[in-house]
């Protein structure tokens, strides 16, 4: 099985299957565009915007999930109700992690484009926020009001009907 | 997550639903502006109950202004818009069996509501108290078919009317006129398909009308019809600037009254007369296509018509230099719907 060895930007190498690397769309494309030759064992891929904790984590996920179909074109997804109720159990499992690491696991979803793990991890942020209150939302993830007081009467107005309920 | 980038914010948002949306843009200012720019959160938004039965288009911030109601959509329209009616400016409804009683509770979800669009095709017949009826500041109503919906609207004000028959819909008429009453600002009202079965205005309703028009339009209807409309007419000389009578028929030519701002009239000028002095500065002047030749002199009272200097002819099938001498100071002039 070919293996490649990735360096997390505290240097730490992981070497894993290919397969799992290849999850990433930015790996695939670095692999392809870039040249980097597959076979030689001393290429060493670089990603500085992931450090070894995450992306520890990261080819956990992707390991789990390296024979999961890929998910049909994505204009269809955008008419589609989006939900949110549809994690499975072993990704609750696997995202039962604090804040902190979720928000970098989102980051470098993005980065290394890991689509099955940036929904499942935007998934998981957006069932954080549903139900909540303003200030319960400012609570849970420790957002600072930046609103002066006049903004946020007119923000209150604007969306009275919203607090009636 | 503040600092997460726009992208990721965006993803993120889209899987909330409405309520959800409107808090989270209430926390702080960075969401708030990722929201309200957000063209994709905003479609996302009424994209619950958009699906197949309406649709919304996004003009500014914070603005579905254009909401539809299609087949099968009142009942999950009424679930979502409490969320958002404050938005909704512009309305239209297609509803084959339109109840009243959701149309008076669609309304007083929409307070901003600017400009309304029904289509009626059966609505039921219920009986409600007026003090149950939404009261809307409108710029425009359109409603087309019958006119039971305009039972609904009686504790509205608008601006523009627009009523379009669907030809040989008899029933549900006379209601204009008790609308009409209610009225305080209009300014333009449109008739379309206008039948005698259409319009009862007695004279001590005339009384009671509130509004002068700027515009008036009357279309696809019979001159002799039109002619009951002659003392409706006669209350707006003053005010009239844009008069259109569109009408078949022989029956017999119309006097109209000297109008004092008038500068646009269109007509089957074989079925009209003008009567005492015209005077506006600019006049758009149409024949409208029916008609086969160039009024007959005999029409103008006044002549020539030195104060038209725009005018524009449909379907005249004679040669206009036999009248050009009517029209002195003519500064512009086209033929529309002929050869050559």
């Amino acid at each position: 099985m070919q293996t490649i060895k990735l360096q997390s930007s505290d240097n730490e190498i992981f070497e894993c299957d290919l397969a799992v690397a290849k999850c990433s769309a930015t790996i695939r494309t670095m692999l392809e565009d870039l040249g980097i030759d597959e076979n030689s064992e001393d290429e060493v891929v670089p990603l500085p915007n992931v450090n070894s904790a995450i992306l520890r984590k990261v080819i956990q996920f992707c390991t789990y999930h390296k024979d999961d179909p890929v998910p049909s074109s994505t204009d269809d997804d955008e008419n589609k109700e989006k939900r949110t109720d549809d994690i499975t159990s072993w990704d609750a499992d696997f995202l039962k992690v604090d804040q902190g690491t979720l928000f970098e696991l989102i980051l470098a979803a993005n980065y290394l484009d890991i689509r099955s793990l940036l929904d499942v991890t935007c998934k998981t942020v957006a069932n954080m926020i549903k139900g909540k209150t303003p200030d319960e939302i400012r609570k849970t993830f420790n957002i600072k009001n930046d609103f002066t007081p006049a903004e946020e009467e007119q923000v209150r107005k604007e969306n009275t009907w919203c607090e009636e309920k | 997550m503040e600092s997460f980038p726009e992208e990721l914010l965006i993803n993120i948002f889209s899987y909330l639903k409405s309520k959800d949306i409107i808090t989270i843009s209430q926390t702080c200012k960075r969401f708030s502006d990722v929201i309200n720019c957000s063209k994709h959160i905003i479609s996302l938004l009424t994209a619950n109950f958009s699906k197949a039965t309406a649709k919304s288009e996004w003009i500014g911030s914070r603005e579905y202004s254009n909401v539809m109601i299609a087949e099968g959509g009142i009942e999950k329209f009424l679930d979502i818009q409490e969320m958002f009616g404050h938005f909704i400016k512009k309305l239209s409804i297609f509803v084959r069996d339109l109840k009243l009683l959701e149309l008076i509770e669609i309304l007083k979800l929409c307070p901003n509501l600017k400009e309304l669009e029904i289509t009626e095709k059966s609505p039921d017949d219920v009986d409600f108290s007026t003090d149950q009826l939404p009261s809307l500041n409108l710029n425009k109503i359109k409603i087309h078919g019958g006119l039971k919906s305009l039972k609904v609207l009686e504790n509205c004000q608008t601006k523009e009317l627009e009523v379009c028959w669907r030809p040989r819909v008899y029933p549900s008429v006379c209601k204009l006129a008790d609308f009409l009453v209610t009225q305080k600002s209009l300014k333009i009202l449109k008739l379309d398909y206008f039948s005698e079965y259409s319009f009862e205005f007695p004279q001590i309703l005339i009384e009671k009308v509130q509004f002068r028009l700027e515009k008036l339009a009357v279309r696809n209807s019979s001159d002799l019809y039109i002619l009951k409309l002659k003392n409706f007419i006669d209350l707006h000389v003053d005010s009239l600037e844009f008069l259109e009578l569109d009408s078949y028929g022989h029956r017999e030519s119309h006097l109209l009254q000297p109008f004092v701002k008038l500068n646009s009239l269109k007509f089957k000028a074989e079925y009209f007369k003008i009567h005492g002095p015209v005077s506006p500065t600019d006049m758009i002047f149409s024949i409208l296509s029916g008609a086969n030749q160039f009024p007959d002199p005999f029409y103008f009272n006044v002549l020539p018509l030195p104060q038209i200097k725009i005018l524009k002819i449909v379907n005249l099938e004679t040669d206009f230099v036999h009248y050009s001498e009517y029209f002195p100071n003519l500064e512009k002039f086209c033929i529309y719907g002929r050869e050559n």
